[in-house]
């Protein structure tokens, strides 16, 4: 049908009064509904076409006026909960810094360039949140793979440093984020958009494995799961939840099952349990920060076992600015500092959840998701291995820990989460027309698998169902 | 009868919370419906319940949804939520009050008259 003039304008003329672009769309297509529901109903009545169309415009109201209405209601709102706490974690990091960088030799040093890049931070999460997020569920498999290549680039480039590529490593946190929007753009495609989703897991998964980080692999299969499992759970990929979750799960829990088995898993959980099994070997560092924690006050300096009087900290534990900064504090300052970093962390990922909750759209959904369990997963890792858990190594403890690297990554990853909370409520998910899987080449119809050998030969039969 | 605006705005979030209330509903559905009960007493201009409503899908008041209606149009429907319902409780005791104490003074301004 085509549409009369006057609507035509009525609508450009609401729309043109509201600034977000996203939104357009979505009350275009309301009201344009409700000026044909009108008009309809004033046809109904006996008028005639274009005095009805005239009719029902009048009983809309002034559409400046409705533009500017739905202009104040629909303006972009920074997150600004997100923001103060992000400042408060990076004041705190900085204070809390200040104070352990004087212990190291090159501390001073250390917390100048970590100073620095804090600032370079801000203007790359500053950046981001400009940027339009939307973007990694519009190319993102392009992205994704883009970012493989960067990182076997820097591994072909750099030389690792104690057999660890320790620059290439630093980009992984970035991956659960992008395979969020490798998720999204599987929509309604079956159980090969799952498969699709695993392939390219993989890739960030063998990449990971290479650096090699157990860490950051953990790290990524965690998130990568959560986020794959919510899409199933939201019924994105149009087929049956159960078997989708049996087709995530089953090789999931086979890898498992077979690292279990390899022995190398207990082995490292019992010196992670009880690392004074080998005090002088692999549960050394475990051991001695047990010791260190066991002597330290709720306020004020610790005790330090007889046999380490007189030796300086940093000498008792390697890095504590960067991988054992919280076991130093407790140490030094009392648990109370840790309980405030601890809780002001907890705030921080608490509220992302929450906020992560409350979003719309899928897209904005499971890309938040991916972020907070970026930094939720680095989290528990790194406050575990603080207080003598050594499972798995720290990353960084976000925003606090020295490492300008990952403050890079994180300030990044939380420019695209404030971006996501500032314009993910206006994001209106692709509508795909096909509702069914779109050509999949395995179904299962009455407890039969079917695979399907050509895409012609599914289409052919859809046709003549 | 038409009736003065002021004291349709203020209550109009209640209106439309309240039909909500029996089942969801899409804009044009609300504002037939709103004259239909009220005996064409409101009739509500499509410019002020779009804002109104997405203001209070904002506030998680109301909830929308995409849904197929008669083949070829797509109508974005509202449902109440539960914070939604707490707020037509909310509006409909204040509305009570309001209510009452405007039929105190009224009668009360009526005996007055009446004992002279």
């Amino acid at each position: 049908m085509q549409r009369h003039i006057k609507v035509q304008q009525y609508l450009e003329t609401v729309c043109s009064q509201i600034r977000c672009k996203k939104i357009h769309a979505d009350i275009w297509e309301e009201i344009e509904n409700h000026i044909i529901d009108q008009k309809e109903a004033y046809k109904a009545q006996g008028i005639d076409e274009e005095a009805a169309t005239i009719k029902a415009l009048e009983q809309m109201g002034d559409p400046v006026i409705v533009g500017t209405e739905l202009d104040r209601t629909h303006r972009p709102k920074p997150e600004w909960s997100i923001i103060a706490l992000t400042a408060l974690l990076l004041i705190t990091g900085t204070v809390i810094r200040s104070f352990t960088s004087l212990q190291e030799l090159n501390g001073i040093e250390l917390f100048n360039k970590q100073l620095f890049f804090t600032l370079v931070g801000v203007g790359l999460m500053v950046l981001f949140y400009h940027m339009d997020f939307t973007v990694l569920g519009k190319h993102p498999k392009t992205v994704f793979l883009l970012l493989a290549v960067v990182i076997v680039f820097l591994i072909g480039l750099s030389k690792p440093t104690l057999g660890r590529y320790r620059y290439a490593s630093y980009l992984l946190l970035l991956f659960p984020t992008l395979f969020a929007g490798v998720v999204y753009s599987m929509r309604n495609r079956g159980y090969t958009g799952i498969i699709g989703c695993g392939i390219l897991f993989a890739v960030s998964f063998i990449i990971s494995m290479v650096i090699p980080s157990t860490s950051s692999c953990v790290l990524l299969t965690l998130s990568s799961l959560i986020v794959l499992t919510t899409a199933i759970s939201k019924g994105w990929f149009g087929v049956k939840k159960l078997y989708a979750l049996l087709l995530v799960y089953l090789p999931v829990i086979g890898i498992l099952a077979a690292i279990f088995a390899s022995g190398i898993l207990s082995e490292r959980i019992a010196l992670a349990i009880n690392p004074s099994i080998d005090p002088h070997g692999k549960g050394y560092t475990g051991a001695i920060i047990r010791q260190l924690l066991s002597g330290a006050q709720f306020i004020g300096q610790g005790n330090v076992p007889e046999y380490f009087q007189g030796v300086s900290s940093p000498q008792i534990l390697p890095g504590i600015n960067s991988d054992l900064l919280i076991t130093y504090i407790i140490h030094r300052f009392g648990w109370l500092v840790f309980f405030i970093t601890a809780a002001l962390l907890i705030l921080f990922i608490v509220r992302t959840f929450m906020l992560c909750l409350k979003q719309k759209s899928v897209l904005a959904q499971l890309v938040s998701t991916a972020i907070t369990l970026t930094f939720a997963i680095q989290t528990i890792f790194y406050i575990s291995v603080n207080l003598g858990f050594q499972l798995f190594a720290p990353l960084s403890l976000p925003l606090i820990s020295q490492s300008s690297s990952y403050l890079l990554i994180n300030m990044s990853l939380v420019g695209i989460l404030l971006s996501v909370f500032k314009t993910g409520y206006f994001i209106k998910d692709k509508e795909d027309s096909i509702k069914t899987a779109v050509n999949p080449f395995i179904k299962f119809e009455d407890g039969k698998l079917i695979i399907y050998v050509s895409d012609g030969q599914y289409r052919h039969r859809s046709r003549h169902d | 009868m038409p009736i003065d605006k002021t004291l349709l705005s203020g209550s109009t979030t209640m209106l439309i919370l309240r039909l909500l209330e029996d089942k969801d509903m899409y804009g044009y559905q609300m504002i037939e419906e709103l004259s239909k009960r009220s005996n064409d007493t409101f009739n509500l201009k499509a410019g002020t319940l779009y804002p109104l409503l997405h203001s209070l899908e904002q506030q998680g008041m109301v909830t929308s949804y995409d849904k197929n209606a008669d083949g070829a149009r797509v109508r974005k429907y509202y449902s109440i939520t539960k914070k939604g319902r707490k707020l037509l409780a909310d509006k409909k005791a204040e509305w009570q009050n309001y209510f009452t104490a405007v039929n105190h003074v009224l009668q009360g301004g009526a005996r007055l008259a009446t004992s002279y």
